[in-house]
């Protein structure tokens, strides 16, 4: 049972709400203030996977996100569910400006220690089904905005693990000029432009997926011209949006 | 803040914490960097990752985003939201990252 231990967390004063949520913005359990309600919450989980994808790219292996807005917090804490399929679930707290982050503290650690040990007992399809029976999840998707490249469960580590120790020249002008090696400066350059085009289509995360993509094309060995096409054919699978994907094959036409 | 890369170059980045700093515009292009990190596609993930950190702000009625604190065992990492900059701090995750956050307060005069 995650409520009692969510409700737990809710007697901290300043606290509005907790959830918990797994990689797929599914709402597992909840318990929150009756203003924040399951459209809402659900809106929220979907933006905290989000910004959980981003966070992962850069740290892998983070425990504790704090986000400080005007009027409150929201703190995510990692639920990493080990045993033979690990998984990974957040716990979301809500919080007004009177919280006292140091309280909150103590009555995390207990209830991410509580929550894991109920987590990892659970099977992993029923986590949320059995949660959705008692009409405590809410069924929600990925959080695919517009043109957004998911990225594959497996393929977050690897940039991750590069996370600080990308090199590059900090004011490099393409993806050729950081730790992406290529053979030849027209190399370079058709990462870059593929970078742009993408760009158009899915904001200033494309670097990071063009690297990716030329990981996976071509793993250890330098970026060749060669490798172009398989390179914008990786790419363009990977966009979800139909019309956002025709944009980006009619800008890399040319290329 | 108008000078923020140049205070993150010229205070910031010298504080003994810091391992590496960028700052980037609300678009995530890259206006100032320091340190062992490619500056750019780091850049570009700090203001996605706000982005999506203040969209939860709207729903949740918490106002606007100021700040991102990112804890873990091997590196730690702060992000600080002004006007149209961003400024992404990556600390030694030894220290304690509520001290910074009150130096980067005074730095930054908020």
């Amino acid at each position: 049972m995650l409520e009692p231990i969510l409700q737990s967390l809710r007697e901290v004063e300043g606290v509005q709400g907790a959830m918990v949520v797994d990689p797929t913005a599914v709402i597992v359990a909840h318990r929150a203030h009756t203003i924040y309600d399951v459209t809402v919450l659900q809106q929220v989980a979907r933006a905290v996977v989000s910004s959980i994808d981003s966070v992962q790219l850069i740290q892998d292996d983070w425990d504790m996100l704090t986000a400080h807005f005007g009027d409150g917090k929201l703190l995510l804490r990692s639920l990493r569910v080990s045993g033979s399929r690990p998984r990974r679930y957040i716990l979301a707290v809500i919080a007004d400006s009177t919280l006292n982050v140091a309280f909150l503290g103590v009555a995390l650690r207990v209830a991410a220690g509580k929550l894991l040990t109920e987590l990892e007992a659970a099977p992993v399809a029923s986590a949320a089904g059995s949660a959705a029976a008692s009409g405590a999840a809410v069924p929600g998707a990925m959080a695919t905005g517009t043109g957004r490249l998911p990225l594959a469960e497996a393929s977050r580590p690897e940039l991750a693990r590069t996370g600080l120790s990308w090199t590059g020249t900090s004011t490099g002008s393409g993806v050729g000029s950081s730790d992406v090696g290529v053979t030849d400066p027209a190399s370079s350059t058709f990462l870059s432009a593929c970078t742009k085009a993408l760009a158009a289509s899915i904001g200033p995360m494309a670097k990071v997926f063009v690297k990716e993509a030329v990981r996976k094309v071509c793993g250890e060995r330098p970026f060749s011209r060669n490798d172009g096409p398989a390179l914008l054919a990786h790419l363009a699978a990977g966009i979800e949006d139909r019309d956002d994907r025709a944009t980006f094959q009619r800008a890399t036409r040319s290329l | 803040m108008s000078n923020l890369p140049q205070i993150a170059k010229t205070q910031i980045a010298k504080l003994p914490e810091v391992v590496a700093l960028v700052v980037t515009d609300d678009a995530g292009a890259l206006l100032e960097s320091s340190g062992d990190i490619d500056g750019e596609a780091l850049g570009a993930v700090h203001v996605v990752t706000t982005q999506a950190l203040a969209r939860c702000g709207d729903a949740l009625g918490l106002g606007p985003l100021h700040r991102v604190a990112v804890a873990g065992p091997r590196r730690a990492c702060l992000i600080s939201v002004h006007d149209r900059e961003v400024l992404g701090i990556y600390l030694d995750p030894t220290r304690p990252i509520g001290v910074f956050e009150k130096k980067l307060e005074l730095a930054l005069r908020r």
